[in-house]
C-alpha cells in the first residue's frame, strides 16, 4: 500500500526561495537535503550515468550543480535495483552534489516505434534486448525512488509537438492529469526526493491552460513544476508563446524546469520568461562532432580554417581547454582521438555554466535587460536578428 | 631548452681501475629543463614514458594528468601520429613554438618514428637507402631523414631517437646480409639527423637507435661502430627492435646486452615495446633506464585495470599488508609467526586470513573472468555488483572515489569514461611498480623482487613447470 504524501513532506524535500527578480527573470536558490543549487540553472544530461569523458571532479570544477540521469537508460542498465544497493545514484557516479532522474516518458517520444501507449502506462520493447517493459506512473515513481535523485519527474504523457492530431494532444493532457495523481500516491520518499509535474498541450496555449489549472489543484504534492513537451522541432514562436503562457501561469514560489533547453540562446529567452532550469544534451554531443560553444554562437573546429589558427576557443572563457590548446590543435584531432572529445565536452559545459552565473549576476544586479541586449547583438551582429527572438523577448518586455 | 642531462647514481659507476660499470640495474637522474618551468626539473631512472597520441595521452586531458605521479608526465611522443595531410608547420607554426601546441605540457618529451603498439606493422623489408615506413593514421607513410629532422624541428622535443631501419629480432631467415644492410643504412641516417638538427636552436638530445637484429654479433658490431664514429655527439641510446616477438629471458636479454655493452656507461639506455611487467623486468635487469607504457594503454582499451602487487609482501611483522602462508622461496610464513607476540599474532592471523582470501578469491575470479596475474577484465559480469574499488588500497583518483561496479558499468555501456578511469588507474600504478623497482635496486633486492613477480605470475597463470 503506498503511503499518501502531504504537504509538509514535499516541502522538505526542496526549500525554494527567489533570491532576486529582474523582470520576468528569476534568481533563485533551490535547497535540497544535502546541496544548494542557484538558478537560472542548466543541467548536464549523463544519461547512463557519466557525462562523456568527464570525471564527477571536472564536473565540479566546470561549476555544475545537478546533472541528470535517465529512468530508462538506468534500468535497462545497471537497473534501479543494483543501483539502490550499490548506494544509489550519487555513490555510484561519486557526485556529492544534486541530481535529477526524469520519468522515462521521453523515450516514448523518442522511441515511439516501439513505444505503446495506454491508460495503464507505456510498453517498451528494449532497443539492447527486445525485451518487453511496461512504465506506469508507480513503476517509474519506484525506479526512481531506487534510484535516489533529489528531483525526480512525473510519468506524463508526451506526444511529440510536431505530431499532427490535435486529439492526440488533448488525450495526453488529460492523461498526464490522471498520471500525476497515482504518481503522487505511489512516491515513497517525498520528504527526500522533490516530485516535479509536467505541463504539457504541444503548442495550443488552451491545453496547457487547462493542464497548469488542473495541475495547480495538486500544488501541495509538487515541489516544482515542468514545461514538457516542448524542444522537439516545433515552430520556434510556439515556443516562445508556450514558455511565456506557462511561466506567467505557473506559482511564482516554485521553480519552473524547461525539460530539454538547449542551445545558449534558449537558454537565455526561457530565463528572461521566468523559467529557472534547463536540461540538454546538445553541448556535450555538439561537442563530440568537433563544435565549440562561443559568444558569437558555434565554431565548428573541423573547418579548414581551424588548421592555422593558434587561439584558444574563446579568449574570454576560463577553462582549462581555452587556457591550454589552440583552435589548431583541437582541428587536428577532433573526431580523431577520444581526448579530443573530452577536451571540447568540458569547454562547452563550462560555457553553459559560465552563461547561467552571468545571467544570474545580472538579475541579482538588475541590469537582465542588457545583458540579454549584449548577448542578442554578439550572437546577431548587424542587427539580424530573428522574428521569434524579438517577439519572445518583447512578451518579458526586452527589447533587441 | 637544452634537451635532456642523465646522470649515474654513483653507487653504480665503474669500481676505481675499471672502464665498465658491472652490467644489471642500476638508478639515475634525468633531468629536463620545460619551457613553463623556471628551472631544471629532475626525475630519478628507471622510469616509463607515459604513452601518447598525437603527442598527449590517449584519454587524460592535462588536469586527469596532474592527478598521476609526476613521473607520469614525462612523454613517449610517436611521429607516425602525425603523419596526416597538416604537416610539420603545423605544429611548428604555433606561436611560441612547437612546444607550445601541446596543452598536457610534458616535463620531458621524447620523440620515435614509430608507434610501439603498431611496431608489426611498420617493419618493412622494402626500406630503401633513402626511406623506411610507418604505420599513420591515413595508412603506411614513407618517412625520409629529411622529413625527420623537419618534424624534429617544428615538435621541438627535449630529446629523440634517430631514424632506423628496424627489422624484427625473431625473424628467422633474415639474411644477415639484409641485417647488415639495415645497421648501415641506419648509421647513415643518424649521421644526416645529427648533421641537420645540432644547429636546432632547442638543441634536442640525440639518441641513436641500435640494432642487429637476432644476431648477438651484428648487433655487438652496430653499436661499437655507433659509439666510435658518433658517441660524443650521442646523450643515449634506444635498442631497436624488441618487444617484436623474441622469445623473451635469457634469449632477449643477450641481445639487450649485446647492444648495451660496448656503450658508454654514462649515458641512458631506453627500449620501446618491453612493456608488461615481465618484460620491463627483462629490461631493467640488462641494465635499461627508460622504457615506455603503452602496455598501459592497451590495458585500458581492452578494458583491463592493473591489479597486481607492485611488490613482494613486507617480510617483517607488522599492522596490514598481505601477508602470504605459502612462500615459493622456501622461506615458511609459520616460522615468522612464532615470533610474535600472541596478541599480535591473533590479529595478524585474522588479518591474513582476510586478506589472503581476499587475495585468493580475487585471483581465481580473475582468472575465470579473462584476467591474469597481473590485471583484471573490467567487462565481467563478476564485477557488476562488486562496490570495492579497481585494486583496494591504491591511492588514485579512480580507487579512491569509484567502484568496480561503476567502472563495469562504464564499459557495458560504451562510455568513454571507462578508458579516462582506468587510464588513471592503470597509468598510477604502473608507475608505483617502477618506484618498487627502483627502491628494490637501491635496496640491493632487485633479484628477489624480479623473482617475487615471475614466480607470481608462472604460479597464478598455471605454469606448471615451476
Amino acid at each position: 500500500m503506498s503511503t499518501p504524501t502531504n504537504a509538509l513532506c514535499a516541502s522538505k524535500s526542496l526549500e525554494f526561495e527567489i533570491i532576486a527578480a529582474d523582470g520576468r527573470a528569476r534568481a533563485t536558490r533551490l535547497a535540497f537535503n544535502s546541496c544548494k543549487c542557484f538558478s537560472p540553472m542548466f543541467m548536464p544530461v549523463g544519461t547512463q550515468g557519466s557525462i562523456k569523458g568527464l570525471t564527477s571532479k571536472q564536473m565540479e570544477e566546470v561549476g555544475c550543480q545537478m546533472i541528470l540521469g535517465n529512468t530508462y537508460h538506468l534500468e535497462n542498465r545497471p537497473g534501479s535495483s543494483l543501483l539502490q544497493h550499490l548506494g544509489g545514484l550519487s555513490t555510484f557516479v561519486d557526485w556529492n552534489r544534486s541530481s535529477l532522474t526524469d520519468s522515462g516518458g521521453f523515450q516514448m517520444v523518442s522511441l515511439l516505434d516501439l513505444a505503446d501507449i495506454s491508460e495503464k502506462g507505456v510498453s517498451f520493447q528494449s532497443p539492447i534486448d527486445g525485451k518487453q517493459m511496461l512504465l506506469t506512473p508507480e513503476r517509474s515513481m519506484r525506479i526512481q525512488n531506487r534510484i535516489g535523485a533529489n528531483v525526480i519527474m512525473a510519468l506524463d504523457d508526451v506526444v511529440s509537438s510536431v505530431c499532427l492530431e490535435a486529439k492526440r494532444f488533448e488525450e495526453a493532457t488529460h492523461r498526464t492529469l490522471r498520471w500525476i495523481d497515482r504518481c503522487i500516491a505511489a512516491h515513497q520518499r517525498p520528504s527526500e526526493q522533490a516530485l516535479f509535474g509536467i505541463i504539457q498541450g504541444g503548442v495550443d496555449l488552451r491545453l496547457r491552460s487547462t493542464c497548469i489549472e488542473e495541475m495547480n489543484t495538486r500544488d501541495a504534492h509538487l515541489p516544482g513544476y515542468a514545461i514538457g513537451g516542448l524542444a522537439g522541432g516545433e515552430e520556434k514562436d510556439a515556443f516562445c508563446r508556450v514558455v511565456a503562457q506557462c511561466a506567467s501561469k505557473l506559482p511564482v514560489n516554485k521553480p519552473r524546469y524547461v525539460m530539454g533547453v538547449g542551445y545558449p540562446l534558449d537558454l537565455v529567452v526561457c530565463s528572461a520568461l521566468g523559467a529557472d532550469l534547463y536540461d540538454c544534451v546538445y553541448p556535450s554531443r555538439t561537442a563530440r562532432f568537433g563544435t565549440a560553444l562561443v559568444p558569437e554562437g558555434t565554431l565548428r573546429l573541423k573547418t579548414a580554417a581551424m588548421a592555422a589558427d593558434y587561439r584558444p576557443i574563446d579568449d574570454t572563457c576560463d577553462c582549462l581547454v581555452c587556457q591550454k590548446y589552440s583552435r589548431a590543435h583541437l582541428h587536428a584531432k577532433i573526431t580523431k582521438e577520444p581526448h579530443a572529445a573530452s577536451l571540447l565536452t568540458y569547454h562547452n559545459i563550462r560555457y553553459q555554466m559560465r552563461l547561467c552565473d552571468e545571467m544570474r549576476q545580472a538579475i541579482i544586479s538588475q541590469q537582465f535587460q542588457e545583458f540579454v541586449q549584449s548577448f542578442v547583438r554578439k550572437q546577431f551582429p548587424n542587427n539580424m536578428v530573428p522574428e521569434w527572438l524579438r517577439e519572445g523577448l518583447s512578451s518579458a518586455e526586452i527589447a533587441v | 631548452m637544452g634537451g635532456i642531462v642523465w646522470e649515474l647514481d654513483p653507487r653504480f659507476a665503474p669500481a676505481d681501475g675499471e672502464s665498465t660499470a658491472r652490467p644489471g640495474p642500476r638508478l639515475g637522474t634525468l633531468t629536463t629543463t620545460p619551457w613553463d618551468h623556471p628551472g631544471p626539473v629532475g626525475f630519478p631512472t628507471p622510469m616509463a614514458l607515459t604513452y601518447t597520441r598525437r603527442g598527449e595521452p590517449a584519454h587524460l586531458t592535462p588536469d586527469n594528468v596532474d592527478l598521476l605521479p609526476r613521473e607520469a608526465r614525462t612523454f613517449h611522443v610517436s611521429l607516425a601520429h602525425f603523419m596526416d595531410h597538416l604537416g610539420p608547420d603545423h605544429v611548428g607554426n604555433m606561436p611560441g613554438g612547437g612546444r607550445r601546441y601541446f596543452g598536457c605540457r610534458p616535463t620531458c618529451m621524447l620523440v620515435t618514428a614509430r608507434d610501439p603498439l603498431t611496431f608489426d606493422q611498420d617493419a618493412k623489408q622494402s626500406n630503401t637507402d633513402a626511406h623506411t615506413f610507418v604505420a599513420s593514421p591515413t595508412g603506411t607513410t614513407k618517412i625520409t631523414t629529411d622529413d625527420y629532422a623537419r618534424w624534429i624541428e617544428a615538435i621541438q622535443p627535449d630529446a629523440f631517437v634517430a631514424l632506423a631501419d628496424e627489422s624484427p629480432s625473431w625473424r628467422d631467415g633474415v639474411a644477415l646480409k639484409k641485417t647488415k644492410q639495415a645497421s648501415a643504412r641506419t648509421e647513415k641516417w643518424l649521421a644526416r639527423l645529427l648533421e641537420k638538427t645540432k644547429e636546432l636552436p632547442t638543441r634536442p638530445s640525440v639518441f641513436a637507435s641500435l640494432h642487429g637484429g637476432a644476431d648477438v654479433q651484428e648487433r655487438r658490431a652496430c653499436a661499437e661502430g655507433i659509439v666510435e664514429r658518433h658517441g660524443t655527439q650521442l646523450a643515449g641510446f634506444a635498442i631497436g627492435s624488441m618487444g617484436a616477438g623474441e622469445t623473451p629471458g635469457e634469449h632477449r636479454q643477450s641481445l639487450l646486452r649485446a647492444s648495451i655493452k660496448p656503450t658508454p656507461w654514462d649515458k641512458p639506455r631506453y627500449v620501446a615495446g618491453l612493456g608488461a611487467p615481465l618484460d620491463v623486468l627483462d629490461a631493467l635487469e640488462s641494465g635499461v633506464d627508460l622504457v615506455e607504457a603503452s602496455f598501459c594503454h592497451q590495458c585500458t582499451t581492452q578494458g583491463y585495470a592493473l591489479t597486481f602487487p607492485v611488490k613482494p609482501p613486507p617480510t617483517t611483522n607488522g599492522a596490514g599488508g598481505l601477508k602470504k602462508r605459502k612462500r615459493c622461496d622456501g622461506k615458511d610464513g609459520d616460522e615468522r609467526h612464532e615470533r610474535v607476540a600472541e596478541d599480535e599474532e591473533r590479529v595478524a592471523e585474522d588479518e591474513e586470513r582476510v586478506a589472503e582470501d581476499g587475495e585468493e578469491e580475487d585471483a581465481n575470479r580473475r582468472l575465470l573472468t579473462g584476467g591474469d596475474a597481473f590485471k583484471s577484465n573490467m567487462w565481467a559480469l563478476a564485477y557488476r555488483a562488486d562496490k570495492r574499488p579497481l585494486l583496494p588500497g591504491c591511492e588514485c583518483y579512480t580507487c579512491e572515489r569509484y567502484m568496480r561496479a561503476y567502472v563495469h558499468h562504464l564499459l557495458q555501456c560504451h562510455e568513454m569514461t571507462a578508458a579516462v578511469l582506468l587510464d588513471i588507474h592503470n597509468y598510477f600504478h604502473f608507475n608505483k611498480f617502477m618506484e618498487a623497482a627502483r627502491e628494490a635496486i637501491g635496496a640491493g633486492t632487485f633479484a628477489e623482487f624480479a623473482a617475487f613477480h615471475r614466480e607470481r605470475a608462472a604460479r597464478m597463470d598455471g605454469d606448471d613447470e615451476t
